[in-house]
Order: C-alpha cells, then structure tokens, then sequence
C-alpha cells in the first residue's frame, strides 16, 4: 500500500512527469496532471489525500482550483507552489485555506515533510 | 502627472511587467533542472543499494536537463535583448527581428490566458528609424488591451505591412471581446503620438477589436 495517495498539478509537464517520477521512488503514489480542468475532474475519479498544486496555471488558476476542489472534497488538504518573486500568493493560498505553500524551486525533502504533516493534521 | 512623466512611469511598469514574467519562467526552467538533478541522484542512490543503474534512463534525464538548459538560455537571450532596447533612443530597427522578439516576451501573458498569436509579416523586412522601447512597448500594450478585454482561448493577429514609407501593424482579435464599451486606450495615443505615429481603434459590429499602429520610416 502506498504510503500517500497525492494528486500534482502544474502546467509545466516536465515538472510534473519528474516530480512523479522521483515521488513514486520514495513509495508515494502520485497522479500528475497539467491543468485545473483535469484535476477537478481527477478528484470526482480518485481518492487522495493531498492536492499539491501550483498557483499560476492557464484556464483556472491554483487558488480557483482549489476552491473548487474543496466544493467536491471538503477535508481535502492543499499545499501551494509558488514562484521566487511571488510569496504573497502563497500568503494569499494561506488565507484561502490551504495547509502550506512552498517556493519554486523547491526541496523533495520539505515538500514530503508538509505533505506528511498535512495527513496527520 | 505630465505626458512625460506618464511615459516614464508607463515604461517602468512595462519593463517591470516583462522582466517579472521572463524571471517567472526562468524560475520554471531552474525548477525542473533542479527536479531533474534530483531524479539522477535519486537514481545513483537506489543504485547504491543495490537496484541496477539504468545508463539508457540516466541519458535520457541529461537530455532532458540539456532541453531545458537550451530553453532557459533562449530566455535569457531575449530578456537581455529586450534590457538594450533601452540603450539608445532612436536606431535603426528590423520591425521583423523586433516582433518575433516582443512575441517570445509576449508568450507567458498568452499562455496564461490561453491565447494564440498567429504573424503575418512581409517577405522583405522593414526598417524604421525610431525608439525600439516605445515600439516594443505600444505592441505588447495593444495585446495586452486586447487580451484585457477578452475572453479566454482568444485568437490574435500581428500583421506587419509597409505604409507610406513607414509601418502599419495590425493587432487584432478574432473572437469578440466582452467589454464593448469599455475599451481604454489608456497612454497609448500619447506614446504613438511621440512615435510620430497614430493608434486606430476598430470594433466591428460583431465585437471584434482591432488596434492599428501607423509608423513613420523615422521618428521627428
């Protein structure tokens, strides 16, 4: 059995495909997807116990996603990613109701840990 | 606030808008280097303990880390372009070599609202003596406009063709746009007028927008 169930969401695919690749290493199940529109549509589909997505995507953004996510599954946890230039998005995603927001680019290691803490929350 | 300072202050805001937005991306690149870095020593490390390095999948991740290393250096090329286009005011311009620049700086605002920009440009240059950052700047100000005033998915045009001696360049929009009476023109005919040129605003009868810049061959 998995040790997490996680839904990645960003618009860069390369991003998405090798983030998977190395989370799937550490026995994290993750499904990767490029667009808010999938991923809603991935949470009607799937069980996950963490949405780990970025803020800035084309078509509906992160914290859009999110939101609407919640609509679907309520205890659902978030952790953001952001941009170096932009931390106050993240504040913003804080306010929003989302566990953590991590900047670009980030360490595998404190993105597990959040996750983790996310679950355990 | 005066013209003048109304275009020093537009020209900061527009250079800071660009250079926010290649930094972004530059900032993507990095990310997914340091992500495919990782891999690789993801991978070193299994192998430690025992798994089989695959040297076929440690090939194919320095490829990887090879496209986006060429990806960002593209980026910081066109970034570093478009900061000389500051260096000095009036020079001779290829209109087309300053397009497909501004179109590459262009890309993310597209991107992020789903838009696509189709050119169509002469076969034979044009050259204009005038002021590449005000030019630069009047272009992405109309797609700008244009994309403000759009739906996403919007399909947009730049159409660059001879005129008088000078440039014509069409940007326009082949969806209709959502605010028909609310387009502001904001500082541009006070730009275009220190150009020596003229901004056209057309709204057909079905919505669609289109901006018209006329060029002199060379700036009064």
């Amino acid at each position: 059995m998995a040790l997490l169930r996680v839904l990645l969401i960003d618009d860069e695919e390369e991003l998405v495909f090798t983030l998977t690749e190395r989370l799937m290493l550490r026995g994290i199940e993750v499904e990767g997807v490029t667009s808010g529109a999938d991923a809603i549509k991935c949470v009607r589909e799937k069980n996950f116990d963490v949405v780990v997505l970025d803020i800035k995507m084309p078509g509906i953004g992160g914290l859009e996603v999110m939101k609407r996510i919640r609509r679907e599954r309520e205890g659902m946890r978030f952790i953001l990613m952001t941009g170096r230039g932009s931390p106050e998005e993240g504040e913003e995603g804080m306010q929003e109701g989302a566990f953590a927001y991590l900047v670009k680019p980030i360490n595998i290691e404190d993105l597990i840990k959040k996750m983790m803490e996310a679950v355990r929350v | 606030m005066s013209e003048k300072d109304l275009l020093r202050e537009m020209g900061l805001a527009f250079f800071g808008r660009v250079t926010a937005s290649f930094s972004h991306e530059i900032n993507n690149v990095m990310t997914i280097i340091n992500e495919l870095a990782g891999l690789m020593d993801d991978l070193l490390r299994v192998a430690d303990q025992g798994r089989p390095l695959q040297l076929e999948r440690l090939k194919g991740i320095s490829e990887r880390i090879g496209t986006q290393v060429k990806r960002g250096e593209s980026m910081i090329k066109r970034l570093n372009r478009f900061a000389h286009t500051i260096d000095e005011a009036v020079k001779t311009i290829d209109m087309i070599d300053l397009l497909e620049d501004l179109i590459a700086l262009a890309e993310r605002p597209l991107t992020l609202r789903r838009a696509r920009l189709e050119t169509k440009f002469p076969e034979e240059t044009i050259f204009l003596i005038s002021n590449p950052f005000g030019l630069q700047q009047a272009v992405f100000s109309c797609i700008e406009l244009i994309l403000a005033a759009s739906y996403d998915n919007q399909l947009l045009r730049l159409i660059l063709e001879k005129q008088d001696g000078g440039a014509r360049i069409t940007i326009a929009g082949e969806d209709p746009i959502i605010k028909l009476d609310d387009i502001n023109l904001s500082f541009l005919p006070i730009l275009m007028e220190k150009l020596g040129g003229k901004i056209e605003v057309i709204l057909t009868d079905n919505g669609r927008l289109s901006l018209i810049l006329s060029l002199p061959y060379s700036i009064p």
